[in-house]
């Protein structure tokens, strides 16, 4: 067997206590495509951005035919012959093309420290040719559409070849999951192409696509590559199945309780849809109800959600709270009717670090604990300690900074600050217990069954089925902006595979 | 569905070498600036044992009261996260537009500039938060609408001929204290007990230390933010009428050179330049660090062109011991 | 499958147009203002006048230069006018003047922009070194070196003697003002960096994405220094020139320069917020703003008010350029 172009061995990254990577091998051959596939949270960009030097591991080697690098950026990770396509894009708007593709190599069209265009021009559409051309090398790379901007981007990664011997080893992070049906087409076409003179890695969650075009495919689950399988010996089914094998927790096996959910819709979205993110979404929150929504990353769910906070903006549809339709222009608007959101960036958009846990957890409605003009200190003293104590939250002192506490009581900061409103009747969570450890989890799935009881709406975007399905009294499966199944409380509880098929 | 970018969510890699500098500028932070106050003044007390006498100390006080009300309002602004470069601006304008109004209307006309230049700079502040144009742009831009009013409106100095006993108390002193300096302390108690007691004060504290958490919390940021630069507004009409007091007249340029010091002051008290970290009572001591700066300098005979080199070396050196690293890892 | 953002072939719809048409606005305007000012007052369109114009847009010319590569980068400059005071004094006193023996003539030029060029280095090597913001440092700058032109001058400034410097200041060439040859070579100098150099290009890139940039580890605080380094270096020139024209180095020599610069890149299309614009743009700028300036002296506006005009259109400029960028969590400071 031929040295491998590509090896990984034992590879490590934790990120804040969570361990992204764990542990993960995989060999690459000459001109092979090697599909990554794994649900949320299940490693892949992150194996990718090591790779690709945009950041470091803990622990383990990458071996590049035969010699050990550590890139410590993505141009030394070029230099050593491994290129990768974001699958968020990474090109500058506001230079040419051929700058794009040439940035941070341009030596060979300098002459005498000056730029020759021509040459410039020139060395750029080789590998656009290389592509099958079309896109003009001295086009403003913010005049192309997305997915000619996915072809720069992939004529980047190629240019390796030029500045190496070697043939590259193209890292692609889910490259179609913004196009059409025809840029999809395109991209896999080039797949095509691109492995007569590169190695791949290719990152989808459409399975159908990466059946079709890898050699061989590896499954990651929790940060580890926990099967390989070649793609003429597999079929889709073995490969869902292999994606859901983690281990489960004792509470994400207990199924929900049959609820007993009040005749009182507090959230009704008819016909809701944003630009780019989602289409058509319909559907009714009941008090007392959790509903779950079951999608991969990218789908729309974390969009609807930001859209029912005021965050982002509708361009179709309506949204009714306690039957009257409304208009949410900022977060401001959401929280005076009574909805709390917690976001899946707990340190970015759900703490502010340096305010104590105090500030932190009534942050949201002061308005609520003022004597006059003036917050009640005492009041609020009060009522923090209170539920301090009722959610178990760690904390040397009330007024220690949040950012000084574990993540996982960071998030149980996060969800007293809307608990601790009396008017609150709707939460939405999005993607909550992401880098829980399984203690904490189980509280806060202890915490969000009983405010359901208590008569709150909740909506949840979950990163794994089962804990969508634990919790859920209904689900609604997103894939690609769209609805594509709906599990109301009413029907039969669906299997995990059911709601797994229309998620990919 | 919208693209982030591949750096969002990419936390700046924490060293122990990052963690240890942002220790020790913690430490940096709270105890230096009044240190280097206790510093200064005991340097300048061993060459001139005069600089302590309480006539000088009086003196002091009384230099200090302009910068003091500038200071005040611009702590409010860093605060946020953002800064105003027209205070001094404003500060001549409403000193032009007293010296016209004393004569004319009487003290009546004091409510009515400061009522205008808190309206100034509430709408800097709107632009700013609904065109979301950065603030060091707008005033900037602000320096140059108001500075220019002020020098078509009066093109020199316009003394106060009637009605000067509206303000000629602020040059005097009771109980042995400039009154100039008491109301200036005056106003930056009740700033601080506002930043302490209100919910505005969070919200300031909040949104400079995590704009987009505190957003999502529900709060009016915009809101926040206009009232943050309406009250620079009236803090820099304030500044004028102390300096109309003071010179008896109204200068379209008699505040120019007050910017940077007030800036500095706010600066050198330890308040961070990114936001989120400081208040009111650093800024007091910052201001009294400029002014015996400034006053020490003459007292000791130096050439005031040391001044603003003083000054820039001091900014510099301060903002760059209080910022926040781990908050913005690409510096413009 | 839902589409994603596309940019359609460009000229294929009205808003497609008028963004083909945007960059050429700030030179549209500048041509219908001559036109406009010519017709309304005979004695606009002279050549004597027209001379003056480019005999007073010079040193901003220069000016414009050095800064447009500063703002490119997204950073700001805010010292020119202290670095313009340090050089015009160190100038003075180096050439043939009314102080000291000096007599280094060309080299005096030299001397006063190299000062100009080590104020940029610090003000390049602070905001990347130490991480703050351009606007923080370039702020101090300023303060310190007006401070050590106030130092240099003392009592009397020096006057300048030198006869050869005087003519450059002054002088004319075959009717074309000296001063507007060298502003003239200085904006081709510039055209040349931005377009052919990695200097200018990289600039652009990280005006354009700087987190990118470093993503990809381009060397980009090398490019940031330069940026300062180089503004410093055209500050400094434009310092002695000015001094050479007035005759004596002055503290206040570059009064006013900061707001007007500014006013003049921004005019011309260089955004602010970095990326966008250039040397070209920014020279279309400072004629505007010249010719602006000119025409409202002839039509009888209040001078004074000129400051006010500038700051107004580097807000309505800076309105235009982010208003279609607004956007909810957009977080501005």
């Amino acid at each position: 067997m031929t040295v491998p172009v590509l090896r990984v061995e034992g590879l490590s990254k934790s990120f804040a206590g969570v361990r992204a990577l764990d542990d993960v091998s995989i060999e690459v051959g000459s001109r092979e495509v090697i599909g990554l596939i794994g649900e949320n949270g299940a490693g892949k960009s992150t194996l990718l951005k090591v790779l690709a030097g945009v950041l470091r591991a803990d622990c383990g080697r990458i071996i590049v035919r035969g010699t050990p690098i550590s890139p410590a950026n993505v141009a030394a990770a070029a230099t050593s012959g491994i290129g990768i396509v974001f699958q968020e894009q990474a090109l500058l708007p506001n230079v040419t093309v051929a700058e794009n593709i040439l940035l941070g190599h341009e030596r060979r069209a300098l002459r005498g420290g000056f730029y020759d265009w021509r040459k410039f021009y020139a060395l750029a559409a080789k590998q656009l040719d290389k592509l099958g051309g079309g896109i003009s090398p001295s086009a403003l790379t913010a005049t192309l559409s997305f997915a000619e901007r996915q072809l720069v981007e992939i004529a980047r990664a190629l240019a390796i070849e030029e500045h190496t011997r070697h043939e590259p080893i193209i890292l692609l992070d889910e490259p179609t999951s913004m196009l059409d049906a025809n840029g999809t087409e395109t991209v896999l076409g080039q797949i095509e192409r691109l492995r007569r003179r590169a190695s791949i890695v290719f990152v989808s969650h459409r399975l159908d696509e990466v059946v079709r075009v890898s050699d061989r495919i590896c499954v990651m689950v929790d940060g580890r590559c926990v099967a390989t399988r070649n793609r003429a010996t597999c079929s889709i089914a073995d490969l869902e199945r292999l994606m859901l094998g983690h281990k489960l927790d004792a509470e994400c096996q207990q199924q929900a309780p049959s609820p007993t959910l009040g005749p009182k819709v507090r959230l009704s979205v008819r016909a809701l849809g944003r630009n780019n993110s989602y289409r058509g979404v319909s559907f009714e929150l009941h008090a007392g109800e959790v509903l779950g929504i079951a999608e991969l990353a990218g789908s729309g769910g974390e969009s609807l959600c930001r859209t029912l906070f005021g965050v982002e903006r509708a361009d179709a549809g309506e949204i009714v709270i306690d039957g009257q339709p409304v208009r949410l222009r900022e977060p401001a608007d959401a929280v005076r009717l009574g909805i709390g959101y917690v976001p899946a960036e707990r340190r970015l958009e759900g703490i502010v670090g340096g305010l104590g846990v105090r500030e932190n957890m009534t942050l949201a409605h002061l308005d609520e604990l003022r004597r006059g003009p003036f917050i009640d200190l005492a009041a609020e003293r009060k009522l923090v300690k209170s539920w301090i104590e009722r959610m178990h939250i760690t904390t040397p002192t009330a007024d220690t900074p949040a950012q000084d506490l574990s993540g996982g009581n960071q998030q149980k900061v996060v969800l007293g600050k809307w608990l601790i409103g009396r008017k609150l009747k709707i939460l939405i969570l999005d993607h909550p217990f992401r880098g829980l450890d399984v203690g904490i989890k189980a509280e806060m799935f202890a915490l969000i069954r009983e405010i359901a009881r208590a008569g709150l709406g909740v909506l949840l975007v979950g990163d794994t089925v089962e804990e969508v399905m634990a919790l859920s009294h209904s689900i609604i499966v997103m894939k690609d902006g769209l609805v594509s199944g709906h599990f109301p409380a009413s029907a039969a509880k669906p299997s995990r595979l059911q709601v797994l098929e229309r998620m990919v | 569905m919208t693209p982030a970018s591949p750096t969002d969510g990419i936390a700046p890699i924490a060293s122990n070498d990052r963690e240890l500098r942002s220790y020790a500028g913690q430490a940096a932070r709270r105890f230096a600036p009044l240190a280097v106050l206790i510093g200064l003044l005991s340097a300048l007390a061993a060459i001139e044992p005069s600089f302590l006498s309480p006539y000088a100390v009086n003196v002091l006080a009384d230099e200090s009261s302009v910068i003091l009300i500038l200071a005040t309002a611009q702590t409010v602004v860093i605060l946020l996260g953002g800064i105003d470069l027209s205070m001094a601006a404003i500060a001549s304008l409403a000193s032009v537009l007293i010296a016209l109004a004393l004569p004319a209307v009487g003290p009546s006309g004091i409510v009515g500039v400061l009522a205008l230049a808190t309206l100034i700079g509430a709408v800097q502040g709107f632009v700013h938060t609904r065109a979301q144009i950065p603030s060091v742009i707008v005033t900037l831009a602000g320096l140059g609408m108001w500075s220019g009013l002020a020098l078509t409106i009066a093109k020199t100095t316009i003394p106060v001929t009637a009605g000067y006993f509206a303000v000629g108390w602020l040059t005097r002193s009771s109980f042995g204290v400039p009154n100039s300096f008491s109301v200036a302390l005056a106003a930056l108690m009740v700033l601080a007990a506002a930043l302490h007691l209100l919910p505005f004060g969070r919200h300031v504290y909040a949104i400079g230390m995590a704009e987009r958490a505190t957003l999502l919390s529900g709060v009016r940021v915009g809101r926040v933010k206009i009232l943050g630069f309406a009250l620079t507004g009236l803090f820099s009409g304030l500044a004028g009428l102390a300096m109309v007091a003071r010179t008896s007249s109204g200068s379209p340029t008699i505040a120019d050179s007050l910017l940077l010091p007030s800036i500095a002051a706010v600066v050198i008290g330890g308040t961070s330049i990114t936001g989120g970290v400081g208040g009111l009572g650093r800024t007091l001591i910052g201001t009294m660090t400029i002014t015996v700066l400034r006053v020490g300098f003459a007292t000791i005979g130096l050439d005031p062109a040391y001044e603003p080199i003083a000054y820039g070396v001091v900014v510099i050196a301060a903002a760059a011991l209080t910022i926040d690293h781990s908050k913005a890892h690409i510096v413009k | 499958m839902m589409p994603a953002d596309h940019q359609g072939p460009v000229g294929s719809t009205p808003a497609a147009t008028a963004q083909e048409l945007r960059p050429w606005t700030p030179l549209l305007a500048l041509i219908v203002l001559c036109l406009g000012f010519g017709l309304a007052e005979p004695g606009f369109a002279t050549s004597e006048n027209l001379w003056t114009i480019a005999d007073r847009s010079a040193i901003p010319l220069i000016l414009a230069v050095g800064t447009t590569f500063v703002i490119l980068q997204g950073s700001i400059d805010l010292s020119i006018e202290g670095v313009m005071a340090t050089s015009s004094l160190t100038f003075a006193m180096s050439v043939f003047n009314s102080r000291n023996g000096l007599d280094l003539g060309v080299f005096g030029l030299g001397l006063a922009t190299l000062v100009g060029a080590g104020l940029g280095l610090l003000s390049g090597l602070l905001t990347t070194c130490l991480r703050v913001p351009s606007f923080m440092v370039t702020l101090g700058v300023w303060s310190t070196s007006a401070g050590i032109a106030l130092l240099l001058s003392g009592d009397q400034p020096p006057l300048i003697k030198d006869p050869m410097m005087r003519a450059l200041g002054l002088g004319r060439s075959l009717a074309v003002p000296n001063l507007f040859l060298v502003a003239v070579a200085v904006v081709l100098l510039g055209y040349v960096l931005q377009s052919y150099t990695r200097f200018g290009r990289y600039s652009m890139v990280i005006g354009g994405g700087e987190d990118l940039a470093r993503l990809l580890g381009l060397p980009v605080d090398r490019y940031k220094v330069l940026a300062f380094v180089f503004a410093g270096f055209l500050g400094g020139l434009a310092g002695a020139l000015e001094s050479a024209r007035i005759g004596l180095g002055h503290v206040d020599v570059g009064g006013g320069q900061m707001f007007a610069t500014i006013t003049a890149v921004v005019i011309g299309g260089t955004s602010l917020g970095g990326g966008r614009g250039g040397v070209l743009q920014s020279a279309v700028g400072t004629l505007t703003l010249a010719i602006l300036t000119d025409g409202m002296v002839f039509v009888g506006i209040n001078p004074y008010a000129q400051k006010a005009v500038q700051g107004a259109l580097i807000l309505l400029t800076a309105l235009g350029a982010t208003w279609p960028l607004r956007h909810r969590l957009r977080i501005v400071k």
